[in-house]
Parts: structure tokens; C-alpha cells; sequence
């Protein structure tokens, strides 16, 4: 089955609809429905999964109807079968695909129609619970993909919003939406991402990751290359700006593509604000980004090879507080790191409610404890913890994650090399970074690999009335977002 | 090929001018034209912009470094020149590699021998260049904003303690246009760009992001050396190895941060790894033309693992790498960054003007 993305619908190999085919793919299953009506001298076949249909509904608007018309499409045109998503299809395959998405086949002398009977079990959309923001909009994406494009265009009203739709894997054919202007995004932008998603030829995607592994230039590296989102708003704002969107059925999360440093600094509620006051939280976060991955290892590096460059007072508190303490200060520093890690990762798998019960027990009993019993000093606990707190502090948990993996790294660097080491780790995480693209766009964009080194909307927030222009490095159509 | 723009490419050539500017000038400057050394970036500076007339004649035309040299002096004469240029880089690169291993050796980690800071470059080099010249373009974009910071907020702490009284009065211009002239080896990087014109978007860009920089850099040596002469004074400079790193020692920020010259010995490092990586790339894409390669990349580590090798016969102390530096690569610098790009842009003119000549007879 080859597979072509077209705005709005599944293009299939044509094959005739055969009630015998279709019966035939389908035995077996349980939950397929048949029924068969003999209306003047002729079989009508009525095919659905027991469960995804509203059999009310289908017995109501479409059973009752069949028993007095002559054929459906003119039932259909006179307003008979008065229902307004009906279909008419003439390839199997598509049929199938009907059925297994809960629509109802009714196949009907040389006629075969799809009609959406759908009976919609789906979460609500509610409150996002990962991005919440006081002055943004309230609504988050849920598991159904129609809901979510919805969600969209209630945002955006206008006809160059483009949803096109394809179907991946070869066993759950889910289907993904690709979200963008066709007025402002570049076409370059559109094609390649349209080009990614057909590389992927595996059974499915029922978790996010498979999506992401094939947008990635480097799957090896630790960093997101895709921005995760779970708000509408925020995929509608970046569409404005030129991006574009991908959506998956049954995952309650949005991509927008490209992605880059910047974006995955940015939150919602920086635009819902003040923006002097947005702009110095963002810069403070830039500052804690740096404190997050070179903080340990500086502070290794100090203590063990340039404590000379400490003053004598703050390296006698240090020395004091070592005092007893068996271990060097590296062993120190990557034990309290592990823990942390350890907490976090007890913490996200517990109850909510024992969640708090791991912060207590690994804040105060291991941290006052371990301190009590002269097994890590107070300095290094508290160069843990600032760390540590500064990756709460990023606005996206994978990149924060990436960053804590390197801080690692670099901590290591430095036990080993000083401040030397700290150095060399920084310029091969800069190395790497410099050297990832998100489709095609420099993922330090729009600090490097861009004509234009762009301060708005990047590092300072900027208002509207100020910021008229689109990033540039994304190569939009239009670029004047404000006249 | 993922190109980069020419703000790129100059940003690169201002990354790589601070090692050597930082390393070298104090001493030899002071060495040679005493108190009013600090004027030698001047000159240097209004030589660059003149030179700029024939980079900028060179660069607009479509070609790289190597096929002006096939235009102007033929297939075997180019291959000649660029073997020698070839090996001019490896030499180059080598002798970088050893001021930056001795210095970080013999400074903040004097337990410690130069062989593994080489071997740590090396890797970092072959690392940040196995995408091409792009991703040291983009890391540079962010480095030397903070190289620039850190050493202007340095020398901004220096700044009080300038003594005017070493720096004046200004006697001795002759010995003044000779400091001049060592100043302007470092500075002739920018014609390290000749290499990259096929890799570079914006070539028409040269003149305006040439011009800015040539002076920003001008401007910022000379303040560099106005404070590190001015506060310490020619005559002691003259006796240290790292004028520079004398000076810093003396800051300290408060009760926060005292002896900050490990902060600098790192920092400096960023400007090393520019400057040798920008080499390295430069000598392997000429490599890479000569053996009519499109892809370089392969050739990285083999180039940057020789330069580490011949690390250890680059003079064994700092005075003998001084002297080579004197003798050896400044003249070479001239050579290989003036001399013969001017060489190369007059034969092309003589060339073009000849054809042009015999084209009008042919029409007449």
C-alpha cells in the first residue's frame, strides 16, 4: 500500500470495494460488525467496529433511511440520508481504512459510502498540567488528532492554514498532521519535514520518541531537536512566526519544527507579561543554564587545582567544612549528583502524594544526614543543590536533561584537568551544539550560523509593536509580522 | 557544502588575532620600540586597510586562494607554491600548538606535562571540524563575544593603574614602523579568508566587515598595549614571557575573586583553539585543492596528529620559541600572507590586462 500525502485525505493504490474482501479481511475480529438488509431484490452491506460507532445513531439516520431509497448517492443528494459526513469511496483500501478509523461502510449495489457515526469516548481538553502559564490560554492538547486541529484553527481563522495529513506505520497506521501557513512558512521547510515523515517505515508510533528519532540530524545527540508542546498557543504562535507543526494521533503533544536553542528557552508566559520583566527572567535563565552545567565542575576545578584563585577567607570556610569528610571533593560532588538524579527519577515515578514524601526524605534525611555524618560538606551540597535548581529552571525538560548529562561530563573534566578541563568540555559541548540543524535551520540559531545575530525575541523579550519582523533565519515568505 | 557568510569568516581571523596579540606583542614590541610601542597597532592598522585593496581584489573574483595561484602562475608553479604553503601551515599550526601547551604547562599546571593539553587540542579540533569550517564559524560566533568581554572587562580593571609617564614621549619612529611590521604579521590572518571564497555566501560584504574589524581590532590593541605597558613599563615587560599574564595577575575582584590568571591561562585557550583550528582548516582545504579532494574532512586528524608530533621540536624553551618566532614565522607570516597574495594579485592584473589587450586586437 503506497501512501501519498494530499491536503486533507488518503491517497491509495485503487482497488474495487467487495463486501466478500472486506468481510474477509476482517474475520476473525470480534468487535467487527456486519449487517446485511435485502432492499429491492438487492443485498446492502452495513460494515462498523462495535464500540468506535453510535449505533443509535446508525440505526436512526442510516438503517431506517435504506429500507425506502433506490440508491445512496441519490439519498444522500436529496437529503434522505440526511448526514453530513458521508463519503463516497471507490478503493478498498480506503474503506478499510474507514472502518478501522469507526467509520460505518455501507455497501450498496455498485456504491460504497463512508459515513462518521463516530461515538467520541475522548479525554476533554483540559488545563495544560506540564506548560502552565496565569496569562495564557487554558487549553491543552488531548489524544485525538481532530480535536487538536481544532484547537489550532480556533486560533488561527484563516484559509492559509494549512493541515495536511499522512498515514505512518505499517501496522497502527497512524495518521500525522503536518500544521503550517502556506502564506508565511517556506516551502523548503514543508518538503523536507513532508520528506521525513515518509523515511519512516516502521510498525508505528505509539510513543513520541519514534517521531523525534527520525527529525533528529544526530539521534546520538542528548539534546531535544524538536520543541515539545502541549499548548495549542504556543504551536499557533510559532506557526505565525513561520514554523511549521507536526500532530499525531494519539499522542497528546504537538512538535514545532525547526527547533533551536533559543525557542527551547522561551515559555509561554513570556508573552503574557511584562516585557522588561520577561526579558531579565530570560536573560536570569540564560545565567542558569551556565550555572546548571559549569557550576560543579568549576567548583571541582577550584577546589582541587586553582584554590589559589579562591579568597583566603572562603577557602578556610571550605577547607573547615571538609574537615572530616574522607572523600575528595569529586567524589563528593558526583555522589550528591547521582542522588539527585536518583530523586528525580523516584520522584516522577511515585504518587503524587509520595512524591513529596521522596523531596523530604532525600532533601532533609540524606542531605542533613549525610552532611551530620561528615560524608559530603556543606559547600558541596549546596553547589548541588544551586545546580540542581537551575535545571528546574529551564523552560524544556529534555534540554534540561541533556544539559544535566554534560554537566556530568564536564564535572568529570574538571576533577581531571582544572579549569582547563571545565574549558575543553564547554568548547566540545559548544562543538556539538554549533554542529546540530534542525532542519536545516543551525539549532544555535539566531545567535550563530545566521546572517543576522538576532537579540529580539531571543535573548530580551520584545513588544509586538517593536518586534515587526519574522526570524529571519527561518527564510519566510512574509516576512513583516506587524504593519 | 554548508557555507558561512563572510561576518563569519571575519569573525574567525578576530578570534584567532587575540592569541598571538595577547602572547607576543608586549615583549617584541617593548623589546624594540620602548615606550611608545603602544602606537605600533596603528600603523599596523592603516597598513591592513591599504592591504585590503588587494584581498578585496582577489576575494571578488570567484576563486579560492588555489586557482588564483593556478591563473596566475600555471598548474606546476601553483602546485610548487602550495606545497610550500602547506608545509608553512603545518609549521605554523605546530609552533601554535607548543606556545599553547607551554604556556598552560608552565603556568597553571607546571605538575603537569604539555604532551596531554596537545593531545586534548587535537582531539577538540578534528572534533569541531568534522562538519566543516561552518560549525568553527558558529562556535566562533559565540566565543569571541566572550573572549571579547572578559578582556575588555580586564582591562578595563587595569585601565587605573596606566602610569602616562611610560608611554610618553614618542622618540623613535624608526624602530616604531620596524615593531610595526611584527604587529602586522599577526594581523595578516585576514588573508587566511582567501582560502574560504568558495565556502563563503557574501563575498561582496568583505570591504564593510574587513574595514569594522581591522579598526576594532587596531583600537583594542592599542589599548592592550597602552595598559600593559602603562602599567607595568617597557623595560620589565622586555624580561617577562607573558606580559600579558603578569599583568592579570595583579587583579582581583574584592574579597570574591583573587589571582583570576588561571581564569585567563583558560580563556586564552579559546583564542588558541580558534587560531589553530582556523589553521588547520585553512592548510587542509589547501591540501584538499592541491589533491583536487571535495571532501577534506578525512584528512583532519592525519594533519592535526603530524602538528602534534612535531610539537616537541618547536624549541625547547619559551626563549627558543620566541627567537623561532622572530626568525622564522614573522618573516614567513609576511611572506606567506602579503607577499605572495600581492604577487599573486599583480601577476593577475598583468595577466587580465594582456588578454584584455589581445582580445581588443583580435576585434580590430
Amino acid at each position: 500500500m503506497e501512501i501519498y500525502l494530499k491536503t486533507g485525505e488518503f491517497m491509495l493504490n485503487q482497488q474495487p470495494v467487495k463486501s466478500e474482501d472486506i468481510v474477509n479481511v476482517f474475520r476473525g475480529n470480534m468487535d467487527f460488525k456486519s449487517r446485511y438488509l435485502k432492499i429491492g431484490g438487492s443485498v446492502c452491506s452495513i460494515f462498523f467496529i462495535e464500540g468506535m460507532v453510535d449505533t443509535v445513531a446508525l440505526s436512526r439516520f442510516i438503517i431506517e433511511k435504506l429500507k425506502h431509497i433506490k440508491n445512496i448517492s441519490t439519498a444522500v443528494e436529496s437529503g434522505e440520508i440526511s448526514f453530513s459526513v458521508a463519503e463516497e469511496v471507490t478503493d478498498q483500501q480506503e474503506v478499510i481504512q474507514g472502518i478501522l478509523r469507526g467509520k460505518t461502510a455501507v455497501i450498496y449495489k455498485d456504491e460504497t459510502f463512508l459515513f462518521d457515526l463516530r461515538k467520541t469516548k475522548d479525554r476533554s481538553v483540559e488545563q495544560p498540567s506540564e506548560e502552565s502559564a496565569v496569562k495564557a490560554s487554558k487549553d491543552c492538547f488531548v489524544e485525538e488528532l481532530r480535536t487538536n486541529t481544532t484547537l489550532i484553527r480556533k486560533k488561527i481563522i484563516n484559509k492559509d492554514l494549512r493541515i495536511e495529513q499522512t498515514v505512518i506505520g505499517k501496522q497502527t497506521n497512524t495518521a500525522v498532521a503536518v500544521v503550517y501557513i502556506k502564506s508565511i512558512c517556506n516551502d523548503r521547510l514543508v518538503n523536507e519535514i513532508k520528506q521525513k515523515l515518509k523515511t519512516i517505515k516502521n510498525d508505528g508510533i505509539i510513543t513520541p520518541d519514534v517521531i523525534e528519532q527520525y527529525l533528529k540530524s544526530n539521534i546520538f545527540s542528548f539534546f531535544p531537536q524538536t520543541v515539545i508542546t502541549e499548548r495549542p498557543d504556543k504551536i499557533a504562535k510559532n506557526l505565525l512566526n513561520g514554523r511549521c507543526a507536526i500532530l499525531v494521533d494519539g499522542l497528546p503533544i504537538g512538535y514545532i519544527l525547526p527547533a533551536s536553542v533559543a525557542q527551547l528557552m522561551s515559555t509561554p508566559e513570556d508573552y503574557s507579561g511584562n516585557f522588561v520583566f520577561a526579558s531579565v527572567v530570560r536573560l536570569l535563565r540564560y545565567f542558569l543554564l551556565s550555572v546548571e552545567v559549569l557550576l560543579p565542575g568549576a567548583y571541582v576545578a577550584l577546589t582541587t587545582f586553582h584554590y589559589e584563585m579562591l579568597p583566603s577567607k572562603l577557602a578556610l570556610s571550605i577547607a573547615q567544612a571538609k574537615m572530616g569528610v574522607p572523600f575528595p571533593v569529586v567524589f563528593e560532588v558526583l555522589a550528591m549528583l547521582a542522588l539527585f538524579e536518583v530523586l528525580v527519577e523516584a520522584g516522577l515515578h511515585m504518587p503524587q502524594s509520595s512524591g513529596q514524601a521522596v523531596s523530604i526524605v532525600g532533601a532533609l534525611v540524606v542531605g542533613e544526614a549525610a552532611i551530620s555524618a561528615d560524608l559530603v560538606s556543606p559547600a558541596a551540597l549546596i553547589i548541588v543543590a544551586i545546580s540542581a535548581i537551575s535545571s528546574f529552571a529551564m523552560p524544556n525538560q529534555e534540554f534540561s536533561n541533556g544539559l544535566r548529562l554534560w554537566r556530568i561530563i564536564i564535572t568529570v573534566l574538571g576533577a581531571a584537568l582544572g579549569l582547563f578541563g571545565v574549558v575543553a568540555g564547554s568548547i566540545i559541548l559548544l562543538a556539538h551544539l554549533a554542529s546540530l540543524d534542525s532542519i536545516g535551520i543551525p539549532y544555535l540559531a539566531p545567535f550563530a550560523g545566521v546572517k543576522k545575530v538576532r537579540i529580539k525575541d531571543s535573548v530580551i523579550v520584545v513588544p509586538d509593536m517593536i518586534n515587526k519582523m519574522r526570524p529571519d533565519e527561518l527564510n519566510v515568505k512574509n516576512k513583516r509580522r506587524t504593519q | 557544502m554548508n557555507k558561512i557568510s563572510m561576518r563569519q569568516a571575519i569573525m574567525l581571523v578576530i578570534g584567532m588575532i587575540f592569541s598571538p596579540a595577547v602572547r607576543l606583542f608586549s615583549s617584541f614590541v617593548s623589546g624594540r620600540g620602548d615606550q611608545s610601542s603602544w602606537i605600533a597597532p596603528i600603523f599596523s592598522g592603516i597598513f591592513m586597510l591599504l592591504f585590503m585593496i588587494v584581498l578585496w581584489s582577489l576575494i571578488k573574483e570567484n576563486r579560492n586562494f588555489y586557482q588564483h595561484l593556478e591563473y596566475s602562475f600555471g598548474s606546476k608553479i601553483s602546485k610548487i607554491v602550495t606545497v610550500f604553503y602547506i608545509v608553512w601551515g603545518i609549521l605554523l599550526t605546530s609552533v601554535q600548538m607548543r606556545y599553547y601547551s607551554q604556556r598552560v604547562a608552565s603556568t597553571i599546571y607546571t605538575e603537569i606535562g604539555m604532551d596531554i593539553f596537545v593531545i586534548i587540542l587535537v582531539g577538540i579540533c578534528v572534533y569541531s571540524l568534522r562538519k566543516g569550517i561552518n560549525v568553527l564559524a558558529r562556535m566562533n560566533e559565540l566565543l569571541l563575544p566572550v573572549i571579547t568581554v572578559v578582556a575588555v572587562f580586564m582591562l578595563a580593571l587595569l585601565t587605573p593603574d596606566i602610569q602616562l609617564k611610560v608611554l610618553v614621549p614618542v622618540n623613535d619612529w624608526t624602530s616604531l614602523v620596524h615593531v610595526s611590521v611584527f604587529n602586522v604579521a599577526s594581523f595578516g590572518y585576514l588573508s587566511l579568508v582567501l582560502f574560504f571564497v568558495d565556502e563563503i555566501n557574501d563575498r561582496e560584504t568583505f570591504k564593510k566587515h574587513a574595514v569594522i574589524s581591522t579598526i576594532a581590532v587596531t583600537l583594542f590593541s592599542v589599548w592592550m598595549f597602552i595598559t600593559v605597558i602603562g602599567t607595568l613599563g617597557p623595560h620589565i615587560i622586555e624580561k617577562l614571557p607573558y606580559p600579558f599574564f603578569a599583568v592579570v595577575k595583579q587583579i582581583s575582584l574584592g574579597e570574591f575573586l583573587q589571582h583570576i590568571e588561571a581564569f585567563v591561562i583558560t580563556l586564552w585557550i579559546l583564542s588558541d583553539f580558534v587560531l589553530i583550528s582556523f589553521i588547520g582548516a585553512a592548510t587542509v582545504k589547501l591540501y584538499g585543492n592541491l589533491t583536487r579532494s571535495k571532501d577534506v574532512r578525512e584528512f583532519n586528524l592525519p594533519y592535526f596528529a603530524l602538528c602534534a608530533t612535531l610539537v616537541t621540536v618547536m624549541g625547547r624553551t619559551n626563549h627558543e620559541l620566541e627567537v623561532l618566532s622572530e626568525k622564522l614565522f614573522i618573516p614567513l607570516n609576511l611572506i606567506f600572507l602579503f607577499i605572495i597574495p600581492f604577487i599573486v594579485f599583480a601577476v593577475g592584473k598583468i595577466k587580465q590586462k594582456i588578454i584584455a589587450k589581445k582580445g581588443k586586437n583580435m576585434i580590430y
